[in-house]
């Protein structure tokens, strides 16, 4: 059946007039862009801006530094070797404005095309505003389609303008694509973890998940006489923690890693812990008075007990977290005077390991609890929400508090397997 | 129809039909509004306030379906008309008509607004919401059946399409426990949350218009179609609640517009394939126009009987027209969300679950019969 | 108070007498069908011989028609004077300006005047001497005049197959129009018409369109006497009916409808037979003029009917209930009722095995899906959803996209209104200079338009893929509901992006939802649901036990449910054996 059948023909031709009058109306094409002429931003800088003495400004009031790498590639024509854009179409313009979106609007205005950041790679925080809060700017970002929630963000240990405008990385062509590699391969090994924007929004609404964000670091090799001429690269140096949406706090790589690692599961990552030699063995001159193992984790398991207590004459319960970890790794490098093929040889080493692991734990620990106010990076909050109902009650029990007096007690067993293809090494032989 | 049927009954609109599209019209609201309404209800009441919400719903459906039942396939404006009288049975006709395009227009608003937002931004309102409404009027003028046979086949697909969309953004962190506070009764908390949802806007009287035209839909089929339809719709909300309420946590996701399009927005399938939202909104076009689709069908039935006109198919047009501008008529989105909290909120559950029971009752102590020579019943011959 | 003619009330009126108009069924009103498994013996079609021939009995000249048959009138019958005879026949034939038409006058035995009358190329010469004149011109043939009743005795003469008398003028001129030859007999008050059909015709060759590995490599021809003994000689049962009609003023084209009595449903061959025979057109050349005049709706853009030029193809849609026509002078058989699966179903899926024939659907299917939507997908994401691309992808189609003034939107039109003109162009060259067309085509459109910044290379690789899948749909018609689709699509994408191409989705989907060829819903048996294994996917043979519920057939089981009785049987001392116990087994 025809939507217009049993009509005559003289109102069937008015029907149809009259919905090509109005059809007319949807050609417009609103929204339609080329894709010549966006301009493509690549990397966001945030910062505050600097006073006359170098120092950083509320950004409440004086506003934000805001930095654009933009991907421009209009030079790369048809029959060029090498089908992408090269490193001189990235350009970088960096503005102070009152808020992003108004930064965003100076930056389209001195480039010329449209200005979007669908393709965005990273969102570079200067450590000075992330300190200060970063309500106001995520509120901004998040309100619209423009920005992907998917983009990782990354804390600059300084100001994020300076990584934008001299980073030059050796291996890739682009500042971009260097530092989601980069933080990809860190999470692999464990040592950090790809935190969107999403989950640096979950993170300040929640109060069981606090975030630790990659902290990059610029550097270059300095050698007499080049003037300080060579090309910029960064590094990770650690994990930048947040509390609420501010930053709190910096750890370094290792800490960084047994932090994650009793978040539950770890990926293949080499350690070294210092080993105590066994009496009357040699003192190996090259590692001072101890050895160093370096052990690479395969496989690690931190099971969580978490306990509440409530006591009779106090207001707020006690929490109290019992956390083992099990921790399976292979020996990669072992001083040479340790004999792993005997038991007492090898226990000693594990024992040495896992008093290097618990040091580490329980000081990863305590800095979380005491140094950052009770930030929750190690997600044992979600365990205990679960035993709520509502949002309402979990709010009102105030777990940043009660986890910031918790005691918490640690425990760590390690496997060792003896690795490679020798037993014992050469100079064993007897 | 010029063409003479061949082969016979069979290929109706038959209980598959039937099923998708009153499944699709109550499923309809994981795109268009409610969840994030539903999140905030979730994460703020109790077990006994979810469950005194859905007991009416369910009681109402079958209160529609039972009421109808009794008139023996007729037409619902006949159905209230032999009930409370010709004047009042116009009246109350008329209030419901007033209802459906309330039930149409607020959803066409808010999906519009979600769409301009999600993927043309430049593009009027007005544009947006004239070509969803000018096609789901189109395919409504055809008929239940083509719009009940395209529903049956691509609800599967698109609901595979949304499940993946809503189970794909899971992070390494995720915990199958999240799914379940106080250790298992957050599902059955949800469903039964979700149940009020999925009729609480009083699709549940879908069931008791549509009921007549679903062939096949024998008095124990037809109970069984409407009960699986509510099933269904509230199992695709309690999922987009509970997926929403993990990855979102639950303040965040209670102030998300589209729960479902922002979870699309975290998907990453591979490398090659990145940015899926505005694939899952193709599927959330399509669901949301065979929504209002339906919508209008419902409508056009009431108003044809309200009117006593037969051409039912020609006043789908001006009904389409009418939600059309009604649309409009709140001016900002507070308004919307005003609209549907004071009006659907507080009067729905009265449509849903008090008239049809008041509806049922007086039928039964009047003991009013099925009438089957009235011109209004359906074609049955 | 009388309202006038224009006035609101008289408006109001008849805006309330439309509106009470009797609605359009929701459903159609059907009595019930007959029940399952119930061979009946349903009317069959009529034949040119017996009452109800639409060329004759049934015709209505209403105002306006124009009737070409104004030689001879409708009751005149052969009379026993041969002069006669012939003077009426000549101005039928019209003699004295055809040079092909050839009247031969002789005496049989020398006494008697007898002509013969045919049209010069229709008749095969050998048959005419040999088996008409010959008999007839030998002396021995005046013995028999003296013996038997006149009529007898000439038909008896012929050792011509088909002879058969024939008393009215009017179909002795449609004979002769048809190849036969006229024998006129003075004082016979009958004309004996002899089948000496000898019209050149191609020979039985491979299909052109519709090519297998695997599989018969016969194809119909332009001749119906050709055509029909290739379906009999499939389907070797006694049930298969062959239905004649005769349909054009002008061109008397000679249609036949085959159906399996007691397989197909009584009511669709009643249905096709109907709509054949109430056509009234002056000319009726090809398959391609029936299918449209007996499609409905009037501006059809869906294919209802499945053109096949294979005789296994049709066979095999016969055997499950279908209803096929051919028509003379074309050669391509009808299918119908058809669905959207038959039109992605090829020959081949049967005769290869069904791992390898559910893979070729499901290409098919994917092929189908990329035809249509590829253009518009590239058009909406380039345009509209750049966030859909990859970031390496994106700038790698913006550099390219820097040089090329055209929109992406005009880019692509352009390209692919370019792709059917080379397609159109390659079906008419002439086949030594085709392989160049190939050259040129990949020549102008790839290299040099994109190295002359007219297109991007994206475009060219986005048309050349739409082009091979639409080519890989093994059915025409279907390839060019495709080709409209993707424009649609196309235009869609350009104005709304992704609500577009779902807007248009939509539409298109409905719409198909809303169809039916000959009753039958054109997306069962998608919907109404019913599971099969020839569907999507093809299933194993053994499993196909039933036929098509879609179509109703009047007996539903096709075979066995254990077809494969050599699998269970197991082998003793005494022989094949059943499993299981029981006597000797010996596959009867």
């Amino acid at each position: 059946m025809r939507p217009t059948a049993g009509m005559t023909a003289k109102v069937r031709t008015a029907f149809v007039t009259v919905m090509v009058l109005f059809s007319l109306s949807l050609c417009g094409c609103w929204g339609r862009t080329e894709l010549e002429n966006i301009a493509f931003l690549a990397l966001v800088g945030l910062d505050t801006v600097q006073g006359p003495a170098g120092e950083d400004l509320p950004a409440g009031d004086a506003g934000l530094q805001v930095t654009a790498s933009i991907a421009s590639p209009h030079a790369s024509s048809p029959g060029d070797s090498g089908g992408g854009p090269s490193r001189r179409f990235m350009s970088t313009v960096s503005v102070a404005a009152p808020n992003v979106s108004t930064a965003m609007q100076a930056v389209e205005m001195s480039v010329g095309r449209a200005l979007t950041a669908i393709h965005l790679q990273a969102i570079i925080i200067g450590e000075g505003l992330a300190r200060q809060g970063l309500e106001d700017v995520l509120d901004s970002m998040l309100r619209f389609r423009n920005l992907r929630h998917s983009v990782i963000v990354i804390i600059a240990d300084g100001r994020a303008r300076d990584i934008l405008e001299k980073l030059s990385p050796t291996v890739e062509a682009q500042a971009s694509v260097f530092l989601r590699k980069l933080i990809a391969v860190a999470a692999d090994g464990r040592v950090t973890r790809q935190v969107h924007l999403h989950d640096l929004l979950v993170s300040s609404a929640s109060q069981s998940k606090d975030a630790v964000l990659p902290l990059i670091r610029l550097w270059r090799e300095i050698t007499p006489g080049d003037g300080g001429s060579g090309a910029w690269s960064a590094t990770l140096a650690g994990g930048a923690v947040f509390k609420d949406a501010s930053m709190v706090g910096k750890i370094n790589i290792i800490e960084a890693f047994h932090a994650l690692t009793l978040r539950g599961g770890i990926r293949r990552l080499s350690q070294a812990y210092p080993v105590t030699p066994p009496p009357g063995s040699p003192a190996t001159e090259t590692a001072g008075t101890q050895g160093i193992v370096e052990v690479e984790w395969e496989k690690g398991l931190a099971r969580r007990k978490i306990s509440i207590e409530e006591k009779a004459g106090t207001h707020a319960p006690r929490v109290r977290i019992d956390v083992s970890v099990e921790l399976t790794g292979t020996i990669v490098e072992l001083p040479a005077h340790i004999d792993i093929t005997r038991p007492e040889g090898l226990r000693r080493l594990q024992s040495d390991v896992e008093k290097g692991a618990l040091f580490h734990l329980r000081r990863v620990i305590s800095k979380a609890q005491l140094e950052f106010g009770g930030a929750d990076i190690f997600f044992f909050g979600d365990a205990v929400r679960r035993q709520f109902a509502t949002w309402g009650e979990w709010t009102s029990f105030d777990w940043p508090e009660r986890f910031r007096e918790a005691t918490v007690d640690v425990k760590a067993t390690v496997h060792l397997r003896r690795p490679g293809l020798t037993v014992r090494n050469v100079w064993h032989l007897e | 129809m010029n063409s003479r049927l061949i082969l016979p009954p069979g290929h109706r609109i038959g209980y598959i039909e039937g099923l998708a599209l009153l499944t699709v019209y109550m499923m309809g609201k994981v795109f268009t509004s409610c969840p994030s309404q539903m999140i905030y209800l979730e994460s703020t009441s109790g077990w006994i306030t979810t469950a005194l919400a859905a007991i009416p719903a369910g009681l109402g459906m079958a209160a529609n379906y039972y009421f109808v039942s009794r008139f023996h396939g007729l037409e619902y404006q006949r159905c209230l008309e032999l009930t409370i009288g010709r004047v009042a049975g116009k009246a109350v006709g008329a209030l419901l008509v007033a209802f459906t395009i309330g039930l149409n227009a607020i959803p066409l608003r808010e999906v519009s607004g979600g769409l301009k937002t999600a993927i043309l931004q430049e593009t009027p309102l007005g544009v947006i919401a004239f070509v969803a409404m000018l096609v789901s009027a189109w395919s409504a003028a055809l008929g239940p059946e083509p719009v009940g046979r395209f529903a049956a086949l691509t609800i599967f697909p698109m609901s595979i399409l949304l499940l993946f969309a809503l189970f794909g953004s899971l992070r390494e962190e995720f915990c199958l426990a999240e799914l379940f506070p106080l250790w298992g009764t957050g599902i059955g908390k949800t469903i039964a949350g979700a149940i009020p949802c999925s009729s609480i806007y009083s699709e549940g009287f879908a069931i008791g218009v549509l009921m007549p035209h679903i062939r096949e839909a024998a008095p124990r089929q037809g109970l069984r179609l409407a009960l699986t339809s509510l099933l269904l719709a509230a199992l695709a909300l309690s999922l987009t609640i509970m997926i929403t309420t993990a990855i979102f946590t639950a303040p965040v996701g209670a102030q998300t517009l589209y729960p479902a399009l922002q979870i699309a927005r975290l998907i990453v399938f591979s490398i090659f394939i990145e940015r899926m939202e505005a694939l899952f909104v193709f599927a959330g076009i399509i669901l949301t126009a065979i929504k209002f689709a339906v919508g209008l069908l419902v409508g056009s039935f009431l108003l044809a009987g309200v009117l006593g006109v037969r051409r039912w198919d020609i006043i789908v047009w001006p009904l389409a027209a009418l939600t059309y501008f009604a649309c409009f008529r709140p001016e900002t989105l507070i308004d919307v969300f005003y609209l549907q909290i004071t009006l659907f909120r507080s009067c729905g559950w009265i449509i849903a679950f008090v008239l049809p029971s008041v509806l049922l009752f007086i039928a039964h102590v009047r003991k009013v019969p099925g009438d089957r020579s009235e011109a209004y019943r359906r074609d049955d011959s | 108070m009388k309202a006038h003619k224009g006035s609101p009330v008289t408006l109001l009126r008849r805006l309330v007498e439309w509106l009470n108009r009797e609605p359009p069924p929701i459903f159609s009103l059907d009595p019930a069908y007959p029940p399952v498994e119930t061979r009946n013996r349903a009317q069959s079609g009529s034949d040119s011989r017996g009452r109800g021939a639409p060329g004759d009995s049934a015709r209505e000249c209403g105002p306006g028609a124009v009737d070409y048959s104004r030689g001879i009138g409708r009751g005149i019958g052969v009379s026993g004077d041969l002069d006669s005879n012939l003077s009426l026949l000549g101005k039928a034939l019209h003699i004295q300006e055809s040079a092909d038409v050839v009247v031969r006058e002789f005496s049989i035995g020398g006494r008697l005047r007898a002509a013969l009358v045919f049209i010069e190329g229709m008749v095969d010469r050998r048959t005419v001497n040999a088996d008409i004149l010959q008999p007839l011109l030998d002396p021995a043939s005046r013995a028999m005049i003296a013996r038997k009743p006149i009529v007898e005795r000439f038909q008896k003469a012929f050792p011509a197959a088909l002879a058969r008398p024939e008393g009215n003028l009017r179909r002795v001129v449609s004979g002769v129009m048809n190849g036969s030859a006229a024998v006129l007999i003075d004082g016979m008050d009958c004309a004996l018409l002899v089948d000496a059909t000898g019209v050149l015709h191609r020979p039985v060759a491979e299909p052109s369109t519709e090519r297998v590995v695997l599989g018969p490599h016969e194809a119909f021809v332009e001749s119906l006497k050709v055509n029909v003994p290739l379906v009999r000689k499939i389907l070797k049962t006694p049930d298969l009916v062959c239905s004649k009609f005769e349909i054009g003023d002008i061109t008397k084209t000679q249609v036949i409808v085959f159906h399996i009595e007691g397989i197909a449903n009584p009511r669709l061959v009643r249905e096709v037979k109907r709509r054949i025979s109430s056509i009234k057109v002056d000319y009726m050349g090809e398959t391609g003029l029936l299918d449209q005049l007996i499609d409905v709706p009037r501006f059809g853009l869906v294919p209802h009917a499945l053109y096949t030029e294979r005789p296994d193809r049709l066979a095999a849609h016969l055997a499950e209930g279908y209803v096929g026509i051919i028509v003379d002078h074309s050669p391509y058989g009808l299918i119908v009722p058809a669905t959207i699966l038959t039109f992605f179903h090829s020959a081949e899926d049967y005769y290869v095995r069904w791992p390898a024939g559910t893979l070729l659907r499901l290409i098919r299917m994917l092929a189908l899906f990329t035809t249509i939507m590829l253009p518009g997908l590239y058009v909406s994401v380039v345009n509209y959803h750049h966030e859909m691309l990859p970031t390496t992808i994106a700038w790698a189609f913006a550099a390219s996209r820097e040089s090329v003034p055209i929109p992406s939107v005009g880019e692509v039109l352009i390209a692919e209104i370019a792709l059917d003109f080379i397609r159109e162009a390659g079906v008419r060259v002439p086949s030594p200079v085709g392989p160049t067309i190939g050259i040129v085509g990949a020549l102008l459109i790839g290299e040099a338009a994109v190295n002359a910044s007219l297109l991007t290379p994206e475009v060219i690789i986005v048309v050349a893929i739409t082009a091979i899948c639409n080519f890989i749909i093994p059915n025409q018609d279907a390839a060019f509901f495709e080709r409209i689709l993707r424009y649609l699509f196309a235009f869609a994408a350009s104005l709304m992006g992704f609500l577009g191409l779902a807007a248009a989705f939509f539409v298109i989907g409905v719409y198909l939802c809303s169809l039916r060829s000959f009753g039958v819903p054109f997306m069962a048996p998608l919907l109404p649901f019913k599971m099969r294994p020839d569907t999507l996917v093809r299933g194993p043979l053994q499993t196909m036990e039933t036929r098509p519920d879609f179509l109703r057939p009047a007996t539903r089981t096709r075979q066995l449910p254990f077809s494969r009785r050599w699998a269970r049987q197991r082998w003793s001392p005494g022989g094949w054996r059943r499993r299981g116990g029981g006597g000797r087994d010996d596959n009867e």
